[in-house]
């Protein structure tokens, strides 16, 4: 079920309704909360609701087994039988068909020819985020952060939250637990956020991102059709298109949670708009950063131990985040090439800023181009995220800067009608530090934005929904 | 280099609201939404061009007919063959009559003529005489979707005219977004407007005042590869009716018999040598028995230019459309059709 489709309009305002009429018993509303997120999930392909139940029993019985033993090596097992699930569910899933091909291709080089051994395995959606998600829980039970929880239905809704179940954010059991476990408010300030997360939401998603993948998708089917300035456009408009498709379901999926009382994590603070590597990551997919910092990086032992200690620990940790996107080589290089971005600006040593750089005006240059030249760098990331072969990579460097191209200019035209919004909303988060800026803006301007939008929504949306780019991983 | 700490990183911060102006927040967005549809139908009715040739055609000779104050004698419809075939005036003087052409477009197939007499009939009561102009391919098709929105008859029409049709849930969803919903039913139409304001200014159809529209420059390649087309894709699947199309033919020949006018069905003007193909002769006079069979179970039905007007390609746009020089020669030709059946 795609939040852009009119069946989830239609079953969230269901849903709504029931939950909004059943607010005397929380209990009931995560029973009914629970029940949705599994139609929800089921929607797609009721089989996988096994995988998600499985997670969701082992996790619960082994955070209550490791609170209830103190002895080191029975709680050390308890840990590994729940990550050996989850990552045995996620590697045999996500994973399998791609290590056996490259095996093979591996043993090809070596001169051997081993019978090709693929499963064809159907990847269950969102299988990435609820595996960290529910691991994220017992290894804080490990480490004596947190309590577990007593009613598996509650554990089940937590793991299975139908707004950030296929495509996070990744939550952190310490945020949504106490949640679940509470009464919700639902407060009319939130309500006011909701809706502009969810009005955005859509815009980034069915206009914003529809529109580019319309610009980006023949592009890189055909690349050697194109050149120059096309080609440039249709990078530019992946790196437009994936910003909107994901940070629009996360704020529609924030949105629809802040309706229900629920504050899930923000997942994007500006990311275009960061200063160096470190910042992006501070800014990009915030709750894979953050447990990838939280549960591999500092477990590696973080930048404690020297700079060379660091730097592995960077690298294997950026590797292994290219490689949560998907099951193929590309995304391992270009985790790769965000760790060398990484460990490079780590090198450097730089003077930290404290303070906020654009208030200060003698920094706005600098800062400006320290922006311009990390967007740089982040767009040929996504060259290397998006690509089919290192051909096409090569392609595209090579011949970005001969001329315009047939449609050059029509591309260019277009990427810039569809992505213009993003500019103001962006530049007055980023001045006031407020991502809920345009709520505080005067009503008149406030509601001339909310129409353009809704307007904007309903006239140019591409009618044929297109999946969020981030449910195949 | 600087770097950057999480003590610059934007936040969210709520700001305070109420439940009335939460309310008022979203009443005024969907009535934002409400005012940009109302906007965009009155923009799309007031400029026909902003969309294709196509709809503009259906549209221009529906509000012909809706506008029309006084009955005419002779009318004239059918597919796009006869708007660019038949000139009204030509056939007045030739007739001596008062006609008005109403031909569309092949995608209306034959239950728009037949819903456009009907409502002239209404209107006018029968005129006396109508001249049906047809393709040799008309006859199996069924009305496009999209267009069936554009007839400016009341809401729910369809199934009530004398060739009824039947639209299932989803199609009578579409047919009502397109009708009142435009913002989402024209979305391309839409998209290209806002994107190119600039460019949507030129009507691409020019209709004489009678609604007859010339082609000025014929396309002997295009009259040629257009027959080659008919050859691959028409003529080897064989000479079919559609249902509806079926229905349609027979509505009309009903209301010919009940209102007492003269039907006559003519064929669209031919590429020279079409009917002599081996291939496309026999798949077009089995087309031309059917329909013979049928007219002839009515006095007040006649099948005219059989065999039909046929034309070089260097004087035709295709190969059933004729350009403006033998327009008065086929026009001349289908007047001496009809008169020879009415003598």
């Amino acid at each position: 079920m795609l939040f852009n489709s009119f069946v989830f309009l239609g079953f969230f305002l269901l849903i709504y309704a029931l939950y909004l009429s059943s607010r005397r018993s929380r209990r009931l509303q995560n029973v009914l909360l629970l029940v949705a997120s599994y139609v929800f999930y089921g929607y797609w392909d009721w089989r996988f609701l096994g995988l998600l139940a499985l997670s969701t029993v082992v996790d619960f019985f082994v955070g209550r087994a490791l609170h209830r033993s103190a002895d080191p090596r029975r709680r050390k097992l308890l840990l590994t039988v729940s990550v050996c699930t989850n990552l045995g569910i996620l590697g045999f899933f996500k994973y399998f068909d791609f290590f056996a091909d490259s095996l093979a291709a591996l043993m090809g080089l070596l001169g051997l020819q081993p019978d090709p051994f693929t499963l064809g395995i159907l990847l269950p959606v969102g299988i990435s985020f609820y595996t960290f998600q529910t691991m994220s829980y017992t290894i804080d039970i490990y480490r004596g952060k947190l309590e577990p929880v007593d009613s598996i239905s509650d554990f089940a809704l937590f793991v299975a939250f139908f707004p950030q179940l296929v495509a996070g954010p990744i939550e952190r059991a310490s945020n949504l637990l106490p949640q679940i476990a509470r009464p919700r408010r639902i407060g009319q300030d939130e309500v006011g956020a909701a809706l502009w997360l969810i009005l955005w939401g859509y815009f980034k998603k069915v206009v914003i991102a529809d529109r580019m993948a319309l610009i980006a998708n023949p592009i890189f089917a055909e690349h050697a059709e194109f050149q120059g300035l096309e080609l440039v456009v249709g990078l530019l408009a992946f790196t437009v298109q994936i910003y909107g498709d994901f940070s629009g379901y996360s704020d529609i999926a924030r949105g629809v949670a802040k309706l229900m009382g629920f504050e899930l994590m923000v997942n994007f603070k500006l990311p275009y708009l960061a200063i160096n590597p470190s910042d992006f990551w501070l800014r990009w997919h915030v709750s894979l950063s953050s447990w990838l910092r939280d549960y591999l990086y500092i477990p590696l032992g973080g930048s404690r131990g020297g700079t060379l200690r660091t730097q592995r620990n960077l690298a294997l940790t950026m590797l292994l985040g290219g490689l949560w996107h998907g099951a193929a080589w590309n995304f391992v290089i270009w985790g790769a090439y965000h760790g060398t971005l990484l460990a490079v600006y780590r090198w450097l040593d730089p003077r930290p800023i404290h303070a906020d750089p654009w208030r200060d005006r003698s920094q706005r240059p600098r800062v400006l181009f320290m922006m311009a030249l990390m967007f740089v760098f982040t767009v040929i990331g996504w060259l290397i995220f998006r690509a089919d072969s290192a051909s096409q990579i090569v392609y595209f460097l090579g011949n970005m800067h001969h001329g315009v191209g047939e449609t050059g200019w029509t591309l260019l035209y277009t990427w810039f009608y569809f992505s213009w919004p993003l500019i103001p909303v962006q530049l007055l988060q980023y001045r006031t530090g407020n991502l809920l800026a345009v709520t505080g803006l005067p009503t008149p301007l406030k509601l001339a934005i909310y129409g353009l939008l809704f307007c904007g929504i309903v006239a140019f949306a591409v009618h044929e929904s297109m999946e969020f780019i981030y449910f195949q991983f | 280099m600087p770097r950057t700490d999480q003590n610059i990183l934007p936040t969210e911060r709520a700001v305070r609201t109420s439940r009335r102006a939460t309310a008022f927040t979203v009443v005024v967005v969907l009535a934002c939404g409400l005012f940009f549809n109302a906007g965009l139908s009155l923009l799309l009715s007031a400029r026909p061009a902003l969309d294709n040739s196509t709809y503009v055609a259906f549209r221009e000779q529906w509000q012909r007919l809706v506008r029309l104050e006084e009955p005419v004698e002779t009318l004239i419809i059918g597919d796009s063959s006869g708007r660019h075939g038949i000139d009204p005036e030509i056939l007045d003087d030739a007739l001596g009559t008062v006609s008005l052409n109403l031909c569309t477009m092949g995608d209306a197939a034959v239950t728009n003529p037949a819903w456009q007499l009907e409502h002239y009939i209404q209107r006018f009561g029968p005129p006396k005489r109508v001249i049906m102009v047809a393709v040799h391919d008309l006859w199996k098709r069924d009305i496009k979707l999209p267009l069936i929105p554009v007839v400016p008859l009341p809401w729910g029409y369809w199934p009530t005219m004398r060739a009824p049709l039947e639209l299932d849930r989803a199609e009578t969803r579409d047919v009502f977004l397109a009708r009142f919903v435009p913002v989402y039913s024209k979305d391309q139409t839409v998209l290209r407007t806002l994107m190119h304001p600039w460019r949507a200014s030129r009507l691409q159809i020019h209709f004489s005042g009678q609604g007859f529209a010339s082609i000025r420059r014929s396309d002997p390649d295009l009259a040629r590869s257009d027959f080659a087309d008919h050859l691959k894709w028409s003529a080897p699947a064989g000479w079919r009716i559609s249902r509806a199309s079926h229905h349609a033919l027979e509505a009309m020949i009903a209301m010919a018999e009940e209102y007492k006018f003269e039907l006559f069905v003519a064929n669209s003007p031919q590429l020279v040598g079409m009917i002599d193909d081996d291939v496309f002769g026999p798949y077009y006079r089995e087309g031309q028995e059917f329909l013979a069979g049928l007219l002839s179970g009515s006095p007040r039905a006649h099948l005219i230019l059989s065999p039909p007007a046929t034309y070089p390609a260097e004087q035709m746009q295709n190969s059933d459309h004729i350009a403006k020089d033998v327009v008065e020669d086929f026009t001349r030709r289908v007047a001496t059709a009809v008169q020879a059946c009415e003598e």
